[in-house]
C-alpha cells in the first residue's frame, strides 16, 4: 500500500516537473527577422533544451499586443521608436535592451518587370502605378521608406501610389504577385525571395538610421531563460547568421 | 366544341393517368373518387403539366402533341381555369382581378366586363380588397375573371366542394347562367353526384386514372358499365351473382341465398354484380295482396343509420341489401334493429353488371 | 467626427450600396430558379452560392486576389487587355462585398419565392399572361417583403465586411477604407477613440438594418 501511494507520488512530481525543465520562451519579433530568428532558434533549442516560440508580425501591432498584455518574453522590434513606447509605459526591461542590428531599404520589382529605378524620383514616374509599403503610419519598414522619400522631397508626389500592407512582408508579397509595380522593403527581406529582385538599394546617406532593439519583457514569467536567449542572441553565433541574411551588425 | 384527348400517359404517385376521350358536351364532367387525377387531367389541358406522352385538340387547334413537339404555351391556350382553391391575387383589387386577362383590344367577341359583373352578381365588389370577401362571392369574382379572358373553354375543379349546402345551392344557378348565357363550354371536375346531375350534359368517370365509362350523364347513371362504376355513382348494394336462364329479355339471377329477376344484359355474361340504388329499395311491414313488384325478399334489419333526412337500413335478404327509406316513413313503420321486414324491388331497378 | 471620418462612412456606404444593386438582377434570378426549378447539379449551384457565408471572409478573399489580381483569370485579361485594375482600387472592395453579400440576397430571395403560391403563377398564366409578365406582376409583388429583407441584410452584410475586403483592396487612405478597415487600423494604431466613434456608427447602421429587415418580414406574415 505504502509502495503504490509513494509510486504515484514519483509519477505526478515527474509530471508537473516535466514542463518545468522544458522551458518555453515566447519571441515577438519583427516580420523581417522571420527566416533569419528560426535558424537561430532552431540552433539554441538543440543546444539549451529550451523551447524558443516566436510571433512574427509588424512591430506596432506587435507592439500593441504587449501593451494589452499579450504573453511575450522577448520583443524584437524593428525600429526604436516602437521599443520606446512600450519602455515609457515600463512594459520593458530598460537594462536588457540591446541594438545590435541594422538593415538596408531597397525597392524590388517582379522578377519579369522591365522598370529600372536609378533614384527616388524615379519613383514618380507614370510607369510605376502602384508601390507596396508596410503600412507608413506605423509599421517601421514604411516609416523608414516613408523618411527616406521625404528627406528625398517626393513623398508628397508618391503617396497616391502607396498601397499600405500590414507588414513588410505582406508588401513583398504583394511585388511577387505582380499586382504591383514595385515595393520598398529590407535588403533582408528581397534576399528571401526568388519571385522579386532588387531595382535600387538606398544608400545609406540617404536613408534614416535603421536599427533594431531587443529587450526583455518585464512581466515575463521566463525572465532567466528569457535572459539566456538574449545574450545567445547577442552573441557570436548568432551575429553570423544574421550577416549570412544579409543585415548589418552595428558594432 | 370538340375536346379530344388521345394517347394521354402521365405517371403519377400511386397509378399512371391514361385517358383517351372526347367531350363534345356544353357541359361535361369528370367524374370520380379523390385521387383519380382529375386535377391532373385539367392541369393537362391547361397545359400547366406535361405528360410521358399526349395529344390534346381543342375544336380545330391542336394543343399538345408529344410525338411531334408541339406544345402551345399556357397563355396562348385560351383555357379559363378556376382551380379548388380559387386562386385570386390577393395583392391586386376585385377589379384588378378581374381585368388581369382582359386583352388591350377587345374584339367583338369579348364578353363585356359589365355584362359579366350584372350575371355573377358582383357589381357591388369591384372596388373591395379580395381577402375581404365571403366564400361565395370569391367563387363568383374567380369565374367572373376566368370568363372576362374570353375563354374557348372553362375548366373547373371542384368548385362547389368548399362550399356548405346552401351556398352550393346559390353558386349552381351561376354556373347554369355561364352555360346558358356566356355560351362558354365548361368541364369541371367533381366527385358529388348532385353536382354531376344537376349541371352537366355529359360525363367521363375517371378511377385510378383510367376512364371507366363515358357517355350521357344519364346513361352513366342509369347504366353503370362495372362494379366500380356502380360503386361510384352511387349504387349501395353491390352483390356478386350468377345468371342461370335469360327468357324473353329478363334475367334470372342467384345472388347469396336468393334468387331475383333482372333486365337481361345486351351481351350475356354468367358472373355479374347486382347493383341496386338504395332508393329503389321499398320497405313493407307485412307481404301485402298483389303488386307489380316482381322480387320480394324477406328479410331481417341489420342496422339504421341516420344521413341527414333520409334513414340507411342494412338489410339482411339473404345477401346485404341497402335501402334508403325518409325518416318520417322509418317512424312510421316502427322499423328496429332485429325486426322482420319484406325488401321489393323492381326488376327495372336491378342493374346488371358483368363481372 | 472628422472630414476623414465622414469620408470613410460615406466611402462605405456608397460601396455597400453599389454592391447590392450589382448582384441584384443576377441574385434574384437565380434565387427564382432554385425555388421554381430543378436540374442536375442544383445542388452544387446551392452549396456553391452559400460558400461565402461559411468560409473564413480571408479565404475568400484570397481567392478573389487570384482571380482578380493582375496575373489571375479575370484580372489579367482586364489588365492586359484595357489597363484596368481591380485588387487595390475601390473596385475590388466592391467585389469583395459583392461576392461576401450574395449569399444573404440570394437565401432570402429564394424563401420569398417559394412562399408564393405557385397556382398563382399558372392561373396567371392561363388568364393570358406570359411568364415574363407573371413574373413581374404576381411573383416580385407578392415576394417584395421577402426580397427587401433580403436586400437590407445584404447591404447590412457589405458594410460590415473585413476579411475579404483588406485581402483584396487593402487598406489604402482616402480610397478603400472601409468603416470595419478603419476601425481595425485605429486600434493598431492606438487611436481608441476614434476606433470608438466609428464603432458607433457601425453599431447604428446593423441596428438599423436588422431592425428595419425584421419589420418587413414580421408584417409579411401577418397577410392572410
Amino acid at each position: 500500500m505504502k509502495n503504490q501511494t509513494l509510486l504515484i507520488v514519483l509519477l505526478l512530481a515527474a509530471f508537473i516537473a516535466l514542463p518545468l525543465r522544458a522551458v518555453e520562451v515566447t519571441v515577438f519579433a519583427a516580420a523581417s527577422l522571420t527566416d533569419s530568428l528560426k535558424e537561430i532558434g532552431a540552433a539554441y533549442e538543440k543546444t539549451s533544451g529550451d523551447k524558443i516560440i516566436f510571433n512574427f508580425g509588424a512591430s506596432s501591432t506587435l507592439a500593441r499586443q504587449i501593451e494589452a498584455g499579450a504573453p511575450a518574453d522577448i520583443f524584437f522590434s524593428a525600429d526604436e521608436a516602437k521599443m520606446d513606447g512600450l519602455a515609457a509605459k515600463e512594459l520593458i526591461d530598460a537594462g536588457t535592451r540591446k541594438s545590435r542590428l541594422g538593415n538596408a531599404l531597397v525597392v524590388v520589382v517582379p522578377n519579369d518587370s522591365a522598370l529600372e529605378i536609378k533614384s527616388a524620383g524615379n519613383l514618380t514616374n507614370d510607369s510605376i502605378k502602384k508601390i507596396a509599403f508596410a503600412d507608413p503610419k506605423a509599421v517601421p519598414a514604411g516609416v523608414y521608406g516613408r523618411a527616406w522619400l521625404t528627406n528625398m522631397q517626393v513623398w508628397a508626389a508618391i503617396e497616391p501610389k502607396v498601397i499600405p500592407t500590414e507588414n513588410v512582408r505582406a508588401a513583398l508579397a504583394a511585388v511577387e504577385s505582380g499586382n504591383v509595380e514595385a515595393g520598398v522593403v529590407f535588403k533582408t527581406d528581397a534576399g528571401i525571395s526568388k519571385k522579386v529582385k532588387v531595382a535600387y538599394e538606398v544608400p545609406a546617406k540617404d536613408a534614416p538610421k535603421i536599427s533594431y532593439p531587443m529587450a526583455l519583457v518585464k512581466d515575463s514569467k521566463q525572465a532567466d531563460a528569457a535572459k539566456k536567449f538574449l545574450d545567445y542572441l547577442a552573441a557570436e553565433e548568432a551575429g553570423q547568421v544574421f550577416q549570412r541574411f544579409g543585415f548589418i551588425l552595428l558594432e | 366544341m370538340s375536346l379530344l384527348l388521345k394517347n394521354i400517359s402521365l405517371p403519377l404517385a400511386d397509378f399512371v393517368l391514361e385517358v383517351e376521350a372526347e367531350m363534345r358536351g356544353r357541359v361535361t364532367v369528370v367524374f370520380g373518387p379523390s385521387g383519380a387525377g382529375k386535377t391532373s387531367l385539367l392541369d393537362l389541358v391547361a397545359g400547366l403539366r406535361r405528360a410521358k406522352s399526349a395529344f390534346i385538340q381543342l375544336n380545330d387547334r391542336v394543343l399538345t402533341d408529344k410525338g411531334k413537339n408541339i406544345s402551345v404555351p399556357v397563355q396562348q391556350r385560351a383555357i379559363g381555369y378556376v382551380p379548388q382553391d380559387l386562386a385570386l391575387f390577393p395583392h391586386l383589387s376585385v377589379r384588378q382581378n378581374l381585368l388581369y386577362g382582359r386583352k388591350a383590344e377587345s374584339n367583338g367577341e369579348a364578353i363585356s366586363f359589365e355584362r359579366v359583373a350584372g350575371v355573377l352578381e358582383i357589381e357591388s365588389l369591384v372596388d373591395r380588397s379580395v381577402t375581404k370577401l365571403s366564400g361565395g362571392e370569391k367563387q363568383r369574382v374567380a369565374l367572373a375573371r376566368a370568363l372576362l379572358a374570353s375563354p374557348r373553354l372553362l375548366l373547373l375543379d371542384e368548385p362547389l366542394a368548399s362550399l356548405d349546402a346552401p351556398l352550393k345551392a346559390k353558386i349552381i344557378p351561376y354556373l347554369g347562367r355561364i352555360r346558358d348565357e356566356f355560351k362558354v363550354p365548361m368541364i369541371f371536375v367533381t366527385h358529388d353526384r348532385a353536382e354531376a346531375m344537376t349541371l352537366a350534359d355529359e360525363m367521363v368517370v375517371l378511377v385510378a386514372g383510367k376512364v371507366m365509362q363515358a357517355g350521357r350523364v344519364a346513361d352513366v347513371f342509369s347504366r353503370p358499365a362495372n362494379a366500380e362504376v356502380a360503386k361510384y355513382v352511387g349504387m349501395e348494394t353491390l352483390q356478386p351473382g350468377r345468371v342461370t336462364s335469360v327468357n324473353e329479355g329478363l334475367a334470372t339471377v342467384e345472388a347469396g341465398s336468393v334468387t331475383l329477376t333482372a333486365m337481361a344484359l345486351e351481351s350475356p355474361s354468367r358472373d355479374v354484380f347486382v347493383c341496386i340504388r338504395g332508393e329503389d329499395v321499398i320497405l313493407q311491414r307485412e307481404t301485402g295482396a298483389g303488386s307489380s313488384v316482381r322480387n320480394r325478399l324477406a328479410a331481417r334489419i341489420v342496422s339504421l343509420r341516420q344521413e341527414g333526412a333520409l334513414v340507411r337500413v342494412e338489410l339482411d335478404a339473404g345477401f346485404p341489401l341497402f335501402a334508403l327509406v325518409t325518416r318520417p316513413a322509418a317512424t312510421e313503420l316502427a322499423l328496429r334493429e332485429g325486426d322482420p321486414i319484406t325488401g321489393m324491388i323492381k326488376t327495372s331497378a336491378i342493374h346488371l353488371v358483368p363481372r | 467626427m472628422t472630414a476623414e471620418e465622414w469620408q470613410i462612412v460615406w466611402f462605405t456606404a456608397w460601396v455597400s450600396a453599389l454592391s447590392t444593386l450589382l448582384i441584384l438582377p443576377f441574385g434574384l434570378a437565380l434565387a427564382w430558379a432554385l425555388a421554381r426549378r430543378d436540374w442536375p447539379g442544383k445542388s452544387i449551384v446551392e452549396t456553391l452560392v452559400s460558400l461565402p457565408l461559411v468560409m473564413p471572409p480571408v479565404a475568400t478573399g484570397l481567392i478573389l486576389l487570384k482571380v482578380f489580381g493582375r496575373r489571375g483569370g479575370i484580372g489579367g485579361f482586364l489588365h492586359d487587355h484595357f489597363n484596368f485594375d481591380v485588387v487595390f482600387t475601390w473596385r475590388a472592395v466592391v467585389v469583395a462585398l459583392s461576392v461576401m453579400s450574395f449569399p444573404m440576397l440570394v437565401l432570402f430571395a429564394r424563401v420569398a419565392f417559394e412562399e408564393v403560391n405557385p397556382r398563382l403563377e399558372q392561373i396567371a398564366r392561363t388568364l393570358g399572361a406570359s411568364p415574363l409578365r407573371v413574373f413581374f406582376t404576381i411573383t416580385m409583388p407578392l415576394a417584395a417583403r421577402g426580397i427587401i429583407a433580403g436586400m437590407i441584410l445584404a447591404i447590412a452584410r457589405a458594410l460590415g465586411e473585413f476579411g475579404a475586403t483588406i485581402m483584396v483592396a487593402g487598406n489604402i487612405p482616402g480610397k478603400t477604407t472601409t468603416l470595419s478597415l478603419s476601425i481595425f487600423q485605429n486600434v493598431e494604431l492606438g487611436e481608441d477613440s476614434h476606433a470608438f466613434r466609428l464603432l458607433g456608427i457601425s453599431v447604428v447602421l446593423a441596428f438599423v438594418a436588422v431592425w428595419s429587415s425584421q419589420f418587413l418580414l414580421r408584417r409579411k406574415r401577418k397577410l392572410p
